[in-house]
């Protein structure tokens, strides 16, 4: 519906059309219709923002080096050491997290602007693994390079490979993200099977592919 | 206030109460009652959402040779100030920060109050572990109970129906259990990789079973905590502890901690309350100081 200017002016007719126009605007102003007014600051109430109410999704992931948050700036995160001495070396810039060892991370951030569909279709998860080492990984349902202009993938200084986001496997996966934990994801990520991908897809960023099984 | 629809049509009589319907719209959208169109994101000015909009709260604690469950989990905005000693705690969790002998303030959004354990609504969680002397040793203090936005089981309700005031979300169910159940076990999770569970979602009612679901997972803020430790719940029901409320409101839990940790004083609770499992209730008095 569209949003209706009205004016009602003294001796003029009120017809049902104006009424019904008057009626339609409710859901034009709800639905940010062209020209109809927008919320104001001070329109809201106090502390109307629950957990609910915000686009949040989390990110996991499992890292050596430097490793950049997928929500970026936006990303509230916890790291913990996956098990050895965890030495946080330093914020090395808006939405990097630089550590000596390797640790698990954890994110929650406030989404920019899903789904993501680059033309073939609405991508559910973005999983990156490492080339060479398939403990680390990192799982989204946004891309890292929308949080953070110029990443192909979470991993800064090494290689990885984006898991066919188009599998089966993937599809199953992504429904299930929002319960599990990178540690959840640890203990899953060496049952994947990755191969040469059999069929491209496109995508904004120069990121190496991988399509992938369960084991 | 209900919403209603209305649809008008030349030659009829504008009467008073469909005038007088359309008025009552605006406080039927404004409360989103059923029926009435959803505000979708973009009707929100750039912007418009300040510091004040958000259902924020602020908890403060501190750890000892564990690893600390931050209050808010992965909704929490947090810092940490140390004695020291590295980031380190092995293997912790999303929510679980790997530190030890530090103070942890937090800001948090909140997902689903009040919480109320039987004994009424509970205005602030104040868990601690305390020594032989009654004195403490750690403590946690915020109005959210750690398991409220760090268990398995999401609290926060997606829809509120505006008469009640009562919290409805959608859950996946795998039969009559909860998704997020079957998924904690490997072998569910590769069930669900491999297609094998039917998945249906029903929306159910936020109650206060529901929001205390996870209690036994996350029955306070120390994982990994020595078994014979003595974690104790102040009595939030206390005098005392409405008088802290009060001071909670102004100074936020940060300060509360602080005077908590300097000058509280635990003893066994004269009177019995629901607590977490493994931890004991206990009242608390000011030490002069």
């Amino acid at each position: 519906l569209a949003w209706t200017n009205l004016t009602y002016i003294y001796g003029s007719q009120l017809t049902a059309t104006k009424m019904n126009q008057l009626y339609d605007n409710f859901a034009a102003m709800a639905g940010a219709n062209t020209g109809a007014p927008r919320l104001a600051s001070a329109s809201l109430e106090t502390a109307l923002v629950t957990q609910s109410r915000l686009s949040t999704a989390t990110a996991s992931g499992l890292a050596g080096g430097t490793y950049t948050l997928v929500g970026g700036t936006y990303s509230w995160w916890t790291a913990s050491s996956t098990g050895g001495e965890f030495v946080d070396t330093g914020i090395t810039g808006a939405g990097l997290s630089s550590i000596s060892g390797s640790a698990y991370y954890d994110e929650r951030y406030i989404q920019a602007s899903p789904p993501y569909d680059f033309g073939d279709g609405a991508i559910p998860l973005f999983l990156f693994m490492v080339i060479g080492d398939n403990r680390q990984f990192s799982a989204a349902p946004d891309p890292v390079w929308h949080y953070n202009p110029g990443a192909a993938h979470p991993f800064r200084g090494q290689r990885a490979v984006l898991l066919n986001p188009f599998s089966k496997t993937i599809e199953r996966l992504a429904l299930m993200h929002a319960h599990m934990s990178s540690r959840d994801y640890a203990e899953l990520v060496p049952y994947l099977r990755i191969s040469p991908v059999a069929v491209a897809f496109r995508l904004p960023v120069a990121v190496e592919l991988a399509d992938v099984r369960l084991q | 206030m209900t919403w209603t629809t209305h649809s008008y049509t030349t030659g009829e009589v504008l009467g008073s109460t469909k005038v007088t319907n359309l008025f009552s719209n605006f406080a039927a959208l404004a409360g989103g009652h059923s029926g009435a169109p959803t505000f979708i994101s973009s009707a929100f000015s750039p912007g418009a959402l300040h510091q004040s909009h958000l259902a924020s709260a602020t908890a403060s604690g501190t750890g000892s040779g564990t690893s600390y469950t931050l209050t808010g989990g992965t909704y929490s905005w947090w810092t940490a100030g140390g004695n020291g000693e590295p980031f380190n705690a092995g293997d912790t969790s999303a929510g679980v920060i790997g530190v030890s002998g530090i103070s942890i303030d937090e800001r948090y959004i909140q997902s689903s109050p009040p919480y109320n354990l039987g004994d009424g609504d509970i205005p602030l969680f104040m868990l601690a572990t305390v020594a032989p002397s009654g004195a403490i040793v750690t403590l946690s203090v915020a109005p959210d109970p750690p398991w409220a936005n760090n268990g398995p089981t999401n609290i926060a309700p997606e829809r509120i129906d505006p008469v009640t005031r009562r919290g409805y979300r959608y859950y996946a169910m795998v039969g009559d259990t909860l998704l997020v159940d079957v998924l904690r076990t490997p072998r569910g999770r590769q069930q669900m990789l491999r297609g094998e569970l039917d998945v249906r979602s029903v929306e159910l009612e936020i109650t206060q079973e529901i929001k205390n679901r996870d209690i036994s997972v996350v029955p306070h803020n120390w994982p990994g905590l020595n078994p014979a430790a003595s974690v104790v719940m102040l009595n939030p029901f206390s005098p005392a502890s409405s008088r802290m409320w009060r001071l909670y409101e102004q100074l936020g839990a940060g300060e509360l901690r602080r005077e908590l940790f300097a000058f509280a004083q635990c003893s066994p609770s004269e009177r019995q309350f629901s607590t977490p499992p493994g931890v004991v209730a206990a009242d608390w008095s000011l030490r002069r100081g």
